[in-house]
């Protein structure tokens, strides 16, 4: 009853919003939206309570049947597990926060309706995103919040720049879609069925010995899926819409496009491992993307003036890490990555949030500076923030980016260069967010005289989840401490045991990941954590010596020394541009053709062209009708003469 | 209700030409248009009486009728509703009075022939659905096309005779293929049984030579062909739909196109299985060209009717593909994917019915339909914004709604049956969310800088009255396809599993009452 | 003594009359009685037929042709009008409505 309630709370509240109550201030609408998610977080809480009590054994609750057809059936069944659990206090318990926040950052706006009843139907989407156990219920949220991306990226839809951004996103993350479609296509081809629970079962019962044909079939199905997957979770080279996606709300960003939605593509992979665990292939293509989004989103962040923008890329970037994770094994930390990175970042864009409200929704950051004096909570959590992203030690990022580090460098020696391209980035990280740091808080103040003026901080109502959040940044990390150092009573506390009975190694490959987790020496550990932190020290120190006033000499030197590379990257690496020449570009000229060319003049021309011809038949033989009563009578009674005297003689 | 059971295909059939005659007999259009909305209504009720009544657990003929019609020549009059015809049914009486909403404010001397026109219409249809016999069906099948000849050519746009002509010629010319088919047929049966019969049940007896099934194939699927239309056949579609009234166009997308996909199922198919497998890779392939082909068409379409009705070319490729998926090395045919044809069918007929109301809707307020003269309508008319994107969400197939089991079953079944068709095929999910986002954006978002879309006003109660019901349909048959797809497995397994070898028998008009408890069942009886 | 032939003869001649009658009068009104007084030809043929084969199916036949005849002069001279009306001449010169 209490889990249907999780998912019911969040429908209503959309349901109401939407179309209910619509004349509304926006005050109301904000209450109930946020309390429709806070009942669902009670929800989520007590039913999360109650599964750990009865023992965290997964459990696959019926619902209604849904699709029947032939052999094919997808019922609304939802399952309950440790990583499901996790998920639904992610999404329902920082959801909360975000709706609450949401309220002081809309108070601008008239009408508000809109916007919660968006935000509670994005909940339910994702809820059951997670919560599905057969790819068809996880298909309905999948593309469920992508329509809510869509919707809430388009919020402001009167400025076309921004209904631009929403299709892009829609339509990128479709190219991904049907990546996951053929997924389940050839699922159920080869399994004949569509089930989580059934599968696992069936790839994991000792007897089952799959037949060639299903093992390769693993390796297309985890690649389709991961085409998904990199729609979802902006990976290389599906990433594109995650950036223009900024152009919504913050709170949106903070929500959709960093804590949960785009997430849904390491989740999917974690809930699928044991497929994954059997194609090694696809194991290797998905991490050398995410370590290569990792580094290639990290670069762009380098030199963006939008404080959105660096955020934008460094989430693309931190999902390079989640994939990269997922694609050595080490799905634990993948997620545990995911938990910490929903917590610091949501506390990232959130904050953002308030400098852009305290700015008068200004974005650019070379207008901005010292506004330390002026907002000191958001510049106290916001630090909290950027000291968890960039891993420094004892803050969540440190604890869960090193782990991935760590696994990947001990994934085996093919995986030697993602965990070099991985550690490059966590260079690239510490350095721009020190920067965003700095060029946002520290220095002088560079904004014109009416925005200093008002530049004062935020109300309670969004200050109050920011630090909530920032709490949670510095605290979860303490959820998976590495073994190499000791903290007394943390040790039984490990995260990485906590997903065991999800994660399930196919006997087929236990015995090679099992001999890759012999224990290495803890002098290699203590090692790779060193270099980790002593990239990310420089280059912080780097960032604060250049960024420490605004845009210093060396700054600017640096950039006029490195003219080009400046210049690829401010245009990130002109990539849209690509896409745009060669592929959107090339298939509208070509639709062009088709309908100009191929449609209108050949094949609608033969069909006319048909029947021109009958019409020229006629007109020819038709030529010799005078219309003239005798001559026609004429020829009829010469006729008639004739065919008689033929008879007769 | 023995009588009304054994009656009610004809009641259903024949009311609203009852109706049409009311109408024309009315002393003016206000009592017009109440008798014919009353005659929909009611036809509806029937329609739905045969819904409930329907016995789901057999792929058998019911509320079957059989009378002798022309005896020297074996021809019969016989009605029957089996799996594959009952939700075209009961989409079609559920349009009509949506659709006579939606003419309700249209107040022209002309008006009352436009009403009785529309129910006889609406009599073509459903008779051409139920029907079993080869002439009776055919018979109801060309006299569909006259009064949609007239709907287009009286009440259409500046190009109107031009394309109504074009319309009926064309549609005109395969149906007479397949006249000359369905007379091969009967004589075909006649030397083998030495009976003469247009029955189409034992007609599914007959088995045709391999060669001469072949050409028999090709004049039915022809035919079809232009009506559903497949690509090359589909340039009649696009004239038709942008010069027809709004009313027009949405029967027209709504059933009429159906009639063509259905006889594919109910005609060709099973009367010529050995063709079916030879030309299935054929059809199979013109329909995945025609899913590509009508998405990027209907991108560049300027005309929001146009881009919809190139959306149909699109969408009906789906159908098709769907309802000729050879599976099991030829044996069968993929039972998936034929439930998703039928099932998308109807979801075609809600979701391209509705996006045709919207854009009438748009269009009796600004006399334009170019999509350059709208944008950031959403402002001024949110709730035609609200019904606007469901109809989109539906026709993109977004899941939870139907469109979605439509499409999935469909790829999914093609992906069984041919794993390269399935995957080009799915490239049109995509082609249609690129199309149908681009109308919403194009009308809906961007700033609102007309000054006369400034003035709009937003749905009237009578526009909601027919909206409202589609846009919830989306939805329900979205998140509860089995109330549907209950109805119609037995039929469809039955076809799928058999189609080499198809054989339907005619069950007893009287079946059992589906909502009454048992207590109720003698009174049902 | 009148044989048969006498009798073909005028219906000939009859016949031939009316044939060029409608071949050659520019007047719709004239064709249309030039019509009847072929057919009055054909009547006299089965009379006089009857008569020689001495039973009544000539006569019922001339019966039907009286018949049809009236119909067409009905529905021939109504067309006269109405074409009178429409174009304000009856002369075949100025009505080529058929012409290819």
């Amino acid at each position: 009853m209490l889990f249907w309630l999780i998912l019911f709370f969040p429908l209503l509240g959309a349901f109401l919003n939407g179309l209910v109550l619509r004349k509304v201030s926006p005050t109301v609408s904000h209450i109930l939206g946020t309390s429709a998610l806070i009942a669902a977080f009670v929800c989520a809480l007590l039913t999360y309570l109650q599964f750990l009590a009865g023992g965290g054994q997964a459990q696959v609750i019926t619902g209604m049947e849904w699709i029947e057809a032939g052999t094919f059936k997808a019922p609304f069944n939802f399952i309950l597990d440790r990583l499901s659990g996790l998920m639904l206090l992610i999404i329902t318990g920082i959801g909360s926060l975000i709706h609450i926040y949401a309220g002081g950052y809309m108070h601008e706006e008239k009408a508000t309706y809109r916007f919660f009843s968006y935000l509670n139907l994005f909940v339910f989407m994702m809820l059951l995103l997670v919560l599905g156990d057969n790819l068809l219920v996880m298909f309905i949220g999948w593309e469920g919040v992508g329509l809510c991306s869509y919707l809430l990226i388009g919020y402001w839809y009167e400025d076309d720049k921004n209904a631009a951004a929403g299709m892009k996103a829609f339509l990128v993350n479709r190219i991904g879609d049907i990546g996951f479609l053929l997924g389940i296509f050839l699922t159920f081809k080869y399994f004949h069925t569509v089930s989580f629970s059934e599968l696992k079962q069936m790839i994991l019962s000792a007897g089952a010995q799959l037949n060639g044909e299903q093992i390769e079939a693993i390796g297309w199905i985890t690649l389709a899926l991961f085409v998904g997957a990199c729609g979802k979770s902006a990976q290389m080279p599906l990433y594109v819409w995650l950036p223009d996606a900024m152009a919504g709300p913050t709170p949106v960003s903070a929500l959709i496009h960093a804590a949960t939605m785009v997430t849904a593509g390491i989740y999917m992979m974690t809930r699928l491992n044991f497929l994954f665990y059997l194609a090694p292939t696809t194991q290797m293509i998905v991490a050398s993307v995410g370590a290569v989004t990792a580094l290639f989103a990290a670069t762009i962040a380098l030199v963006q003036y939008d404080i959105k923008k660096v955020l934008a890329y460094s989430t693309v970037s931190q999902l390079g890490y989640m994939v990269l994770g997922c694609g050595v094994g080490a799905y634990s930390a993948g997620v545990f990555h995911l938990f910490t990175h929903a917590c610091f970042k949501a506390l990232l864009f959130l904050g953002a949030g308030s400098v852009i409200v305290a700015m008068h929704h200004k974005q650019d950051m070379r207008e901005m500076g010292g506004l330390r004096k002026y907002m000191p909570v958001t510049h106290l959590v916001m630090l909290i923030g950027v000291l968890a992203i960039i891993g420094f030690p004892g803050l969540s990022g440190f604890f869960s980016k090193d782990e991935i580090l760590w696994r990947a460098w001990t994934g085996g020696d093919q995986y030697h260069i993602q965990w070099g391209l991985g550690a490059l980035a966590a260079v690239c990280t510490s350095f721009y967010m020190v920067r965003l740091l700095m060029l946002t808080f520290y220095g002088k103040n560079r904004s014109d005289h009416h925005t200093q003026e008002h530049l004062h901080e935020t109300s309670v109502v969004m200050w109050g989840p920011l630090v909530v959040l920032a709490i949670l940044s510095a605290a979860v990390g303490y959820l998976n401490v590495p073994h190499i150092i000791h903290i007394p009573g943390l040790t039984n506390l490990l995260f990485e045991h906590y997903l065991d009975p999800v994660i399930s190694i196919p006997p087929q490959v236990a015995e090679h990941w099992h001999h890759l987790h012999a224990e290495y020496p803890q002098s290699l550990e203590w090692a790779i954590m060193a270099v980790s932190v002593a990239g990310m020290a420089i280059s912080s120190l780097l960032a604060i010596s250049m960024y420490s006033n605004g845009f210093g000499r060396i700054a600017n030197s640096l950039g006029s020394a490195f003219k080009g590379a400046h210049r690829v990257l401010t245009n990130k690496y002109y990539v849209d541009e690509f896409y745009d020449s060669y592929i959107v570009t090339p298939l509208r000229d070509m639709s062009q053709f088709l309908w100009k060319v191929v449609d209108v003049l050949i094949i609608d021309g033969i069909v006319n062209g048909v029947g021109q011809a009958f019409m020229l038949i006629g007109g020819l033989s038709s030529f010799r009708m005078s219309g003239s009563l005798h001559r026609h009578g004429m020829v009829m009674v010469v006729g008639i003469i004739c065919m008689l005297t033929v008879l007769f003689f | 209700m023995d009588f009304l059971n054994s009656h009610i295909l004809s009641i259903t059939t024949f009311l609203p030409l009852l109706t049409a005659l009311a109408v024309l007999l009315s002393p003016s259009l206000g009592t017009a248009r109440w008798v014919s909305l009353g005659g929909a209504l009611v036809t509806f009720l029937a329609s739905l009486h045969i819904w409930f009544y329907f016995d789901s657990q057999t792929p058998g003929l019911q509320f079957t009728e059989i009378h002798d019609w022309i005896p020297t020549f074996g021809i019969r009059y016989i009605m029957g509703v089996d799996g594959l015809n009952l939700l075209l049914i009961v989409l079609t009486t559920f349009l009509t009075p949506l659709i006579l909403l939606s003419v309700w404010n249209i107040d022209d001397k002309k008006q009352k022939a436009f009403l009785a026109l529309f129910m006889t219409l609406e009599c073509g249809m459903l008779g051409s659905l139920v029907a079993f016999d080869l002439v009776f069906f055919y018979v109801f099948w060309e006299a569909m096309l006259i009064p949609m000849y007239f709907i287009i050519g009286i009440w259409g746009g500046k190009n109107r005779v031009y394309a109504t002509t074009k319309f009926i010629i064309y549609t005109f010319f395969g149906s007479l293929l397949m006249l000359a088919a369905m007379i091969v047929l009967y004589v075909l049966h006649f030397q083998q049984s030495g009976v003469y019969t247009t029955n189409l049940l034992d007609l599914y007896g007959t088995t045709a030579p391999y060669n001469t099934q072949l050409w028999l194939f090709a004049a039915f699927a022809l035919a079809f062909a232009i009506k559903v239309p497949m690509f090359p056949f589909h340039t009649w579609l696009p004239d038709a739909h942008t010069e027809a009234p709004t009313s027009g166009s949405v029967i027209l997308a709504g059933v009429l196109l159906k009639l063509g996909t259905y006889g594919l199922l109910r005609f060709a198919i099973p009367l010529f299985p050995q063709a079916t497998a030879t030309f299935a890779p054929l059809i199979v392939a013109l329909g995945v060209i025609g899913i590509i082909y009508g998405a990027l068409n209907a991108w560049m379409q300027k005309d929001a009717k146009k881009m919809v009705a190139y959306s149909s070319v699109s969408h009906l490729g789906f159908v098709v593909i769907g309802s000729i998926a050879v599976v099991s090395g030829g044996a069968a045919l993929s039972a998936e994917a034929l439930t998703g044809a039928v099932y998308q069918q109807i979801n075609h007929g809600i979701s391209t019915g509705s996006l045709f109301f919207l854009v009438g809707v748009i269009y009796d307020r600004r006399h334009t339909r170019l999509l350059a003269d709208f944008g950031g309508l959403a402002k001024v008319m949110p709730w035609f914004a609200i019904m606007l994107i469901v109809a989109t969400l539906s026709s993109v197939g977004l899941p939870g709604t139907g469109g979605f089991v439509g499409e999935f079953l469909i790829l999914l079944g093609t992906f069984m049956s041919n794993p390269l068709a399935g995957a080009t095929a799915a490239l049109g999910v995509l082609l249609g969310a690129v199309y149908m986002l681009t109308l919403c954006r194009k009308i809906l978002f961007g700033p609102l800088d007309n000054e006369e879309n400034k003035k709009l006003k937003d749905l009237t109660p009578r526009e909601f009255a027919y909206l409202t019901p589609l846009a919830v349909l989306a939805v329900v048959m979205g998140v509860f396809p089995n109330l549907f797809l209950d109805k119609v497995k037995p039929s469809i397994e039955n076809l799928a599993n058999n189609f080499r070898n198809y054989r339907i028998v005619a069950e007893a008009p009287i079946a059992t009452p589906y909502l009454l408890g048992e207590e109720h069942k003698e009174m049902g009886r | 003594m009148v044989s048969i032939n006498h009798y073909l003869v005028l219906a000939t001649f009859m016949f031939l009359c009316g044939t060029l009658g409608v071949l050659f009068r520019r007047n719709l009104l004239l064709v249309l009685m030039s019509i009847e007084l072929m057919l009055n030809s054909v009547n006299l043929v089965f009379v006089s037929g009857s008569r020689l084969l001495g039973n009544l199916d000539g006569q019922v036949m001339v019966f039907f042709i009286i018949t049809v005849a009236a119909c067409e002069a009905g529905v021939g001279l109504a067309m006269v009008i109405a074409l009178f009306r429409r174009y304000g001449t009856v002369d075949t010169n100025f009505l080529r409505i058929l012409r290819g």
